[in-house]
């Protein structure tokens, strides 16, 4: 066991801290914030074309890095801490997953070298109508036609979802719910309406769908692959949350070892310094789950349980923990901290944001507390396995 | 990134765990299913074994009658005892030596030191109590005023300890005394061994708001030990004791984290045999299971660290801050979950005082939920705070500004 990064990904995660710090700062992100602005296109071949950062994941034969969820998690990190916006999570985090886990063989050879080469930006619709994440496709209803799949029904709150190229979602079919995939820029029946975000770094859409064309993309093994997909964009999710977490940790410290009050730093007072170390216990706590999560989503042993499992257990901690942080962040910042100005708000909306975009804490919660009902009572285990 | 043990280690744990099925009955559910009759007598085999199979004190080196056991070897012995029920610690006074006075000892310790305290510790010959609090230096430990001075081959001892646990029955102390009164306030200090039996030393039991006495307070009053019997050289206490604290580190956590989710599935059984079925209880309860999840994983990355000899980093402030606060919560909602039960204590008497009960505590035993509800308030104080430990992580990690110290008066004229 080596619970740790190795020397490569230590590398692939300066690399990007450097390279955020760089082509990021806090000029670009407020013109984004300021004007609106979904993403800027020069940025995004940046990362496609010299860094491959979309590919990261996908299989070297389908054009991409071959990486693991683990690699994809520290991206995150640093892309999360930098509150980017672009394609990169919805396309990386949730549509991949999506593809790669409950897609068959003919969409994934079709649809991953696009994807991995920058070309298309996809997204996932999750959500239901509740806010919790349809798996059942009770919001869309696939009807098959002479022409192929149509959809019907509607999505609310989808990443990227007035921009995406191809999105995806699971609709309800007479057999079962399946994946289905629409390409936007030619579907007929398909509304996609910008809405207005609490986290301006996060575009989110309305999406109703009428008679829209779609072409069905999962295989028999789309329950599991779901589930496994789903589970996989929760764990991403937490890796942009974990980067609120640090970001806010950095900010928090900084201006408690700046601002003077009453002749000194007022990291210097405890009711300060203590809040700055509760943010770096969540921090820290926060990253060995999430980390610990992307291990097991990395070895391919991992069965869709345990790693459904995982995801609601670290979604739930870092809903809490990244909550916590950047609620401690405004209060070390005093009144900058309410400003539209500094870029405090913008970690709080996004933990904000980032703990309902694939189901509440309580929805992870009551996931938990099916786990426990389950488990059998504690009994000696010298004689039993694990 | 690889959370998986070695084979090595599996391999390991497989023979600790046929171990322990040739060793314990066929219908053991738990030590602490035992009868007090049953139980000592388990007791006394238990710990001969533990002795026999050097598993008592698993990392020490086995020249000296430890297990020789690498840190995760050492960690699958803990796991697979809190899994089996069994103790890895029988005498009350056992903790304090097996993972505080004995690593100290072979860290810092003189051959004849070693040669002398080692197997008599493993034997329990001698029994150790942890001399560092006094009434007026609780948090400030360096500010101690127990005095030791050098009189020929002795030093000569006064002053008072305070909080002792186990210190009852303990029939050694190792404190942290002052020798040099002139040295600042952390150089002036040292470790010192002091054996109980003479008249300068005097033991008075501490009785808790649990209604126990397992504190105690240590006495002296012109007591003597022998000028061999200080460890780790004259002024170098401060140091000596800091080490101390980081002994043991990582081989624990896991084990720990294993006995908190078999605690967990005992809270639910209790709810199940109370009846209770309440969607507020729920969430905590699911709460308390994830806070598990975090401990284990922090357990997992202590580990790693500990076993790549890289020195402590901030780990310990982390785990220690969030496992003292966790009981508070999951105890907390055990008497949340009792409801009125919790006014009248019923039951199975508990096991243990400090952390998770064992294996064979009945769920619905309110006495024993009740217990704990009293044993966790205690763990943010001792230990090292939560206020000293986020002190801690705020300057010496984040490297915020130290809070100003009060400046001594200067004397007038
Ligand atoms: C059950 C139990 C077992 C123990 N076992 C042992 C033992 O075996 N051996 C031993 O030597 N000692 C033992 N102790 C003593 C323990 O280490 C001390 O209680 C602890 O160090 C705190 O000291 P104190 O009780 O004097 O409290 P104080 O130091 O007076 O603290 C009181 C309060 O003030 C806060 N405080 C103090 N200083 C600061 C500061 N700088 N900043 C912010 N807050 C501060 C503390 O956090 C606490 O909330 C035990 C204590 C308990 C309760």
């Amino acid at each position: 066991m080596t619970f740790d990064f190795t020397e490569d990904q230590r590398d692939f995660a300066a690399m990007l801290r450097s390279f955020f710090d760089a082509q990021y700062g806090p000029d670009r992100l407020r013109e984004v914030v300021d004007h609106g602005k979904t993403y800027d296109p020069t940025f995004w071949r940046t990362m496609v074309d010299d860094l491959d950062l979309v590919g990261l994941t996908v299989a070297e034969a389908h054009g991409g890095s071959g990486g693991s969820t683990v690699d994809l998690c520290i991206l995150l990190e640093e892309y999360g801490r930098a509150l980017v916006t672009s394609p990169l999570f919805a396309t990386a985090g949730l549509a991949l997953p999506a593809l790669t886990e409950a897609g068959d063989e003919d969409s994934r050879s079709r649809w991953l070298p696009r994807i991995a080469s920058g070309a298309t930006t996809a997204t996932w619709a999750v959500l239901g109508s509740t806010g919790a994440p349809d798996l059942t496709g009770t919001g869309v209803q696939a009807t098959q036609g002479a022409a192929g799949w149509t959809l019907s029904g509607s999505r609310s709150w989808v990443l990227d979802g007035a921009t995406a190229d191809v999105l995806l979602t699971v609709a309800g079919t007479p057999a079962g719910p399946g994946l289905f995939l629409v390409e936007t820029a030619t579907a007929d029946g398909l509304t996609r309406t910008a809405t207005d975000a609490l986290d301006p770094t996060l575009a989110l859409a309305e999406v109703a769908f009428t008679d829209t064309p779609a072409q069905r993309i999962s295989g028999d093994h789309a329950p599991d692959g779901l589930r496994r997909a789903l589970a996989l964009g929760t764990i991403a999710l937490a890796a942009l949350q974990l980067g609120c977490l640090s970001g806010a940790l950095d900010m928090a410290v900084s201006y408690a070892g700046t601002r003077v009050q009453f002749g000194r730093p007022i990291g210097s007072f405890q009711a300060v310094k203590h809040r700055c170390a509760d943010v770096f216990i969540d921090t820290e706590t926060t990253r060995w789950v999430v980390f610990h999560a992307a291990a097991l989503a990395s070895d391919p042993e991992t069965g869709a349980d345990a790693l459904e499992e995982a995801a609601h257990l670290t979604s739930a901690y870092a809903a809490s923990s990244s909550f916590r942080a950047v609620a401690n962040l405004l209060q070390v910042l005093g009144g900058i901290g309410y400003t539209w100005e500094h870029p405090g708000h913008l970690y709080f909306k996004r933990a904000t944001a980032a703990a309902r975009l694939l189901g509440s804490s309580t929805h992870h919660l009551d996931a938990v507390s099916a786990v426990i009902d389950a488990a059998p009572s504690a009994a000696p285990g010298w004689g039993a396995s694990a | 990134m690889d959370i998986k043990l070695s084979d090595a280690a599996e391999q390991y744990r497989a023979r600790v765990r046929s171990l322990l099925a040739q060793e314990l009955p066929a219908d053991w559910r738990g030590i602490a299913a035992l009868s007090p009759e049953e139980r000592e007598q388990f007791d006394r085999t238990w710990r001969e074994f533990l002795v026999e199979q050097s598993l008592l004190a698993p990392g020490w080196p086995s020249e000296y009658g430890g297990g020789g056991l690498d840190i995760t070897s050492h960690s699958v012995v803990a796991e697979e005892f809190a899994r089996a029920g069994v103790p890895q610690h029988v005498l009350l006074t056992d903790p304090v030596g097996m993972t505080l006075l004995g690593p100290t000892v072979l860290h810092w310790g003189t051959e004849a030191q070693k040669q002398y305290f080692i197997p008599r510790t493993l034997s329990a010959e001698i029994r150790w109590a942890q001399g560092y609090s006094e009434p007026e230096a609780g948090s400030d430990l360096f500010g101690v005023r127990t005095r030791a001075v050098l009189d020929g081959d002795e030093w000569v001892v006064n002053g008072s300890k305070i909080w002792q646990t186990a210190g009852a029955h303990a029939n050694w102390i190792f404190a942290l005394v002052r020798t040099d009164p002139e040295a600042p306030k952390a150089k002036g200090l040292s470790f010192l061994l002091i054996p109980y039996d003479q008249p300068g030393v005097e033991v008075r039991a501490i009785k808790t708001m649990d209604g126990g006495a397992e504190l105690a307070e240590v006495f002296f009053d012109n007591a003597r030990t022998s000028a061999d019997n200080l460890v780790g050289g004259a002024g170098n206490g401060a140091k000596v004791a800091l080490t101390l604290l980081g002994f043991e580190r990582g081989s624990g956590g896991i084990a720990l984290a294993l006995a908190t989710k078999l605690e967990l599935l005992r809270l639910r059984d209790a709810m199940r045999s109370f009846g209770v079925d309440d969607v507020t209880l729920r969430r905590r309860l699911a709460d308390c299971w994830t806070s598990v999840h975090v401990m284990h994983c922090l357990a997992l990355r202590n580990l790693t660290v500990a076993a790549s000899g890289r020195p402590p980093g901030p780990e310990s402030s982390i785990s220690k801050v969030m496992m003292s606060e966790y009981r508070k919560r999951v105890t907390e909602l055990a008497v949340d979950i009792l409801g009125p039960r919790a006014l009248t204590p019923t039951g199975m008497p508990s096991k243990v005082n400090l952390g998770p009960q064992p294996l064979g505590v009945d769920a619905d035993s309110s006495t024993a939920w009740v217990a704990d509800f009293l044993h966790a308030r205690p763990g943010t104080v001792y230990g090292g705070s939560s206020e000293i430990q986020r002190n801690t992580i705020g300057e010496q990690v984040l490297g915020l500004p130290r809070e100003p110290r009060p400046v001594p008066a200067t004397k007038a004229g």
